[in-house]
């Protein structure tokens, strides 16, 4: 199999980006009133650019570090294509010092949180074929499918499923349920369809419960998963392959547990 | 063995109950049989009779030497070769004082090697087993003089449920008594029944006193020195469990009689059972309420609504901090406990010494005051005040050391004020004065979140910071510790704040005795709570200089409770939630006392 990027497609999949503590960044055991850093390595694995993100450690106690600076921005990462196969990575330092144990204490553990939010987005694009002549067996054209799954999407969040209703009859038409799920380690905070088409022209749609021109959807995070309706009136009697395409921008946010050890 | 069974035949007889006295002495020649039954008498008097105490070293190596005949007639084994290596045993401790130099096993080891191979050699290899067998009564004589307290004392390990029951409720010799019961009686009617009668109990007594309270909690973790104890060392911490013990309902019948009346809540029965018997022990034997006055019910239900109340701000151990600040008196192998006297004012020149360890790993500036007095076992007559003279300028019979780094070791003698005769307890006391103790307590401030902030981050930060209990604070196991809790509810690590609302957080704390002695002042207490204030009128419980103590051995000293109205503004309204621990710590006296007993004797001219 030809791996070489070129003909490779980061749009498929479950993929995002990737948050690791440097190993030894903080040391396993910090010692009292010494210096250290935490080092995030960020890694851009998903198919998308990432923005507007942010990290912040949480939960670290002042009684016995001193973080100089809990909360960083970070600047825009670029996903995996053709042109980076490997995607953008930075790294993000953390100075701290570390305080004193309480009296004769041997030994201080803690656990922290470290949590990243960023913006990405996330395409979907397939061929179908559209045959609203549903009676006629021998037409000689596409077979449509009214259930086809998806690995993903190259991104955290995924549309998983996508059911066809085809409405024949005189107002032909045709109904597209998209199921979306949340595929990736943290949680999407809101989704917002920014495009949809079928072929090249635009299709309505609507989230499962929502009004018709709402376009964002926040997650609760028990809830990580949503159907998008969309529907669109054929004229053609004939069946015919065409593209679908969906696009949308999501607030993503990542939160891992971490652990510092100050010792004497 | 044959005269057992005809001290029971006998006895049987004389009270017109020949059959039944009959079949008592054909259960006596079972020597397991009759190691059951006085190693049960002298469980009993171990735990329930405190004046038996210095007779039980004496019953229990009677015991020991009993064991190697049941031994013997159980796995029809020769007696002497079990005997040869409890002798061994018993020449080498008591003798040889356990003595473990390399150069005394260079002799030694050889005269025993050639002691217990020579009749393996002669016997064909024969006598291998019962030698071997020979070490159980061996392990049987530590474990009944306190072998298990010892070690857990020693290397400071955590008791499970299984191994504190074993401590304290283990009849050691009466177990090693069904151990060695014959398995297939060949006698018949009463003699078997009795036999097996006695298996079945011991089974319940096991089944209820250990293995239902135990389950799951098996096991610990531990590390041992090659140290090895006195037999007094031993004897001395068994002592202490002992003391526990007398408090405690024994789990037998605790039990039994939960199993029966409330089987479904099992625990909070025994919980309840246990509670109450503590209870009991206190007005009995603290108050001095006889069980038959009216008063004693009135008594027990105020400690229970006192310990409700304490239960509010419960502490726990810091396990970070491994070294405590502690004292111990240890008694020295020259400690004279019978004096003969030629003239009883010999005895107002005699020195009883004892040792004093003061473990200081803070390095606090403590002042030790030593005193000591004689109390009379044999007359109604009033204390003896005893003289200590440790070389610092005594004062009416006490005298004062200042601790000095980490570890404080002093030997310190009492002399009696007036002519001792007969039996004393005779109590040194050490009063370590300024002591201060620390605890801490972590709280999350989340200040105003949804609904759904709670269901996502509550568990997460519950798992990652309050885990280990940590919800109550914590502090070393020294003499006393300040316990605190604050927060919209005192349980409650996490503490919201919202702004429309009226936003109070209790504060309530206590000082818990955790070592046995007495706390006999509280000098001051702080609860370092920068940034927040109690409503008008209540600042005394977030500081307070001398306060009040019974100087008793008070359990729990409830400190004045609070309610905060001003929350600093860094807590107020988090962006997502802060982490933070605060500190408490007290400064107080604290007394320790020994007992030990001496006698004075006239010598007979």
């Amino acid at each position: 199999m030809n791996d070489n990027g070129l003909h490779h497609n980061y749009q498929q999949g479950v993929s995002e980006l990737n948050v690791v503590v440097l190993e030894n960044l903080p040391p396993k055991k910090i010692f009292q009133n010494s210096d250290f850093s935490i080092v995030l390595q960020l890694d851009n694995q998903a198919a998308y650019p990432v923005t507007n993100g942010v990290v912040n450690l949480l939960g670290i106690d002042s009684t016995y570090y001193d973080v100089h600076t809990s909360s960083q921005s970070f600047q825009p990462l670029e996903g995996r294509s053709i042109i980076s196969p490997n995607g953008d990575t930075i790294f993000l330092d953390f100075d701290a010092s570390a305080k004193e144990l309480y009296q004769n204490a041997e030994k201080n553990e803690q656990n922290y949180f470290i949590k990243v939010q960023y913006d990405s987005k996330m395409q979907f694009s397939d061929t179908i074929c559209i045959n609203t002549d549903l009676y006629n067996l021998n037409n000689g054209g596409c077979l449509s499918e009214s259930t086809k799954s998806y690995s993903g999407q190259g991104a955290p969040i995924a549309i998983s499923r996508v059911e066809q209703i085809t409405n024949p009859g005189s107002n032909k038409r045709i109904e597209f349920r998209f199921f979306i799920e949340n595929r990736g380690s943290g949680k999407i905070l809101k989704a917002t369809l920014t495009n949809s088409k079928l072929g090249t022209k635009e299709m309505p749609c609507i989230f499962q419960g929502m009004a018709l021109h709402e376009f964002t959807k926040v997650f609760e995070p028990e809830t990580q998963q949503v159907v998008l309706v969309c529907s669109k009136e054929i004229s053609q009697s004939e069946s015919y392959q065409t593209t679908l395409s969906l696009s949308f921008d999501y607030v993503y946010e990542l939160s891992k547990q971490e652990r510092l050890t100050l010792v004497k | 063995m044959d005269r057992f069974g005809r001290i029971g035949s006998d006895l049987a007889k004389y009270s017109g109950l020949q059959l039944a006295g009959k079949q008592l002495a054909q259960a006596g020649k079972s020597l397991g049989w009759l190691m059951v039954i006085l190693g049960t008498l002298h469980y009993i008097l171990k735990i329930y009779v405190p004046q038996f105490a210095i007779y039980s070293l004496v019953f229990s190596l009677s015991l020991f030497v009993l064991a190697a005949y049941a031994l013997a007639q159980r796995t029809e084994k020769d007696r002497i070769a079990i005997l040869i290596p409890m002798l061994i045993f018993c020449i080498w401790y008591f003798i040889f004082s356990g003595n473990v130099s390399l150069t005394f096993w260079l002799w030694f080891g050889p005269v025993i090697a050639a002691i217990v191979v020579l009749p393996i050699i002669l016997t064909h290899g024969q006598s291998t087993t019962p030698e071997v067998l020979g070490f159980l009564p061996v392990l049987f004589l530590f474990l009944d003089v306190g072998l298990l307290p010892w070690l857990v004392q020693t290397y400071d390990i955590t008791p499970t449920i299984l191994l504190e029951n074993l401590m304290l409720f283990m009849p050691w010799w009466a177990f090693f008594g069904i151990m060695t019961m014959p398995t297939d009686s060949s006698s018949k009617g009463y003699t078997n029944f009795l036999i097996n009668l006695t298996r079945v109990i011991g089974i319940f007594f096991i089944v209820f006193t250990f293995i239902i309270p135990a389950v799951p909690n098996l096991g610990h973790e531990t590390t041992f020195t090659d140290e090895l104890p006195g037999l007094g060392e031993i004897t001395e911490a068994s002592q202490e469990y002992q003391k526990r013990a007398a408090k405690t309902e024994h789990p037998f019948f605790a039990n039994m009689a939960c199993i029966i009346s409330d089987a479904e809540n099992l625990e909070q029965c025994l919980k309840d059972r246990q509670q109450r018997r503590e209870f009991e022990y206190y007005c009995r034997f603290e108050e001095n309420i006889k069980k038959t006055s009216s008063k004693f019910e009135a008594c027990v239900a105020e400690q229970k609504k006192k310990r409700e109340k304490e239960l509010l701000v419960a502490g726990q151990s810091d396990k970070d901090i491994k070294e405590p600040t502690k004292a111990t008196f240890k008694v020295s192998e020259f400690f004279p406990e019978k004096q003969y006297l030629s003239s009883p004012s010999e005895s107002l020149n005699f020195r009883y010494p004892i040792n004093f360890i003061l473990e200081n790993p803070r390095s606090q500036s403590i002042d030790i005051v030593f005193s000591c007095k004689f109390k009379s076992k044999t007359k109604s007559k009033a204390e003896i005040i005893g003289n200590i003279d440790v070389g610092e300028g005594p004062e009416n019979g006490r005298d004062t050391i200042k601790a000095t780094g980490t570890q404080t070791k002093r030997t310190i003698a009492c002399t009696p004020s007036e002519i001792l005769d007969g039996r004393y307890q005779l109590v040194y006391l050490a009063e370590m004065q300024n002591v201060q103790s620390g605890s801490r307590l972590k709280r999350a401030f989340i200040g105003d979140k949804d609904l759904e902030w709670k269901e996502e981050w509550i568990d997460k930060i519950k798992k990652a910071s309050f885990s280990k209990r940590e919800h109550l604070s914590r502090g070393p196991e020294e003499f006393a510790r300040i316990n605190f809790a604050f927060g919209n509810f005192l349980e409650d690590p996490f503490i919201e704040y919202k702004a429309e609302k009226q936003n109070s957080l209790i504060l309530s704390s206590t000082i818990e005795n955790l070592d046995g002695g007495k706390i006999t002042r509280i000098g001051s207490y702080s609860i370092n709570l920068l940034g927040f204030q109690p409503q008008p009128g209540q600042a005394d419980c977030l500081s307070g200089f001398n306060y009040p103590t019974s100087k008793t051995r008070q359990k729990t000293i409830p400190l004045p409770t609070c309610l905060m109205h001003k929350i600093p503004i860094e807590f107020q309204n988090p962006t997502d939630f802060i982490i933070k621990e605060f500190t408490a710590e007290v400064i107080y006296d604290y007394q320790k006392e020994r007992s030990m007993d001496v006698e004075v004797k006239k010598l007979k001219t």
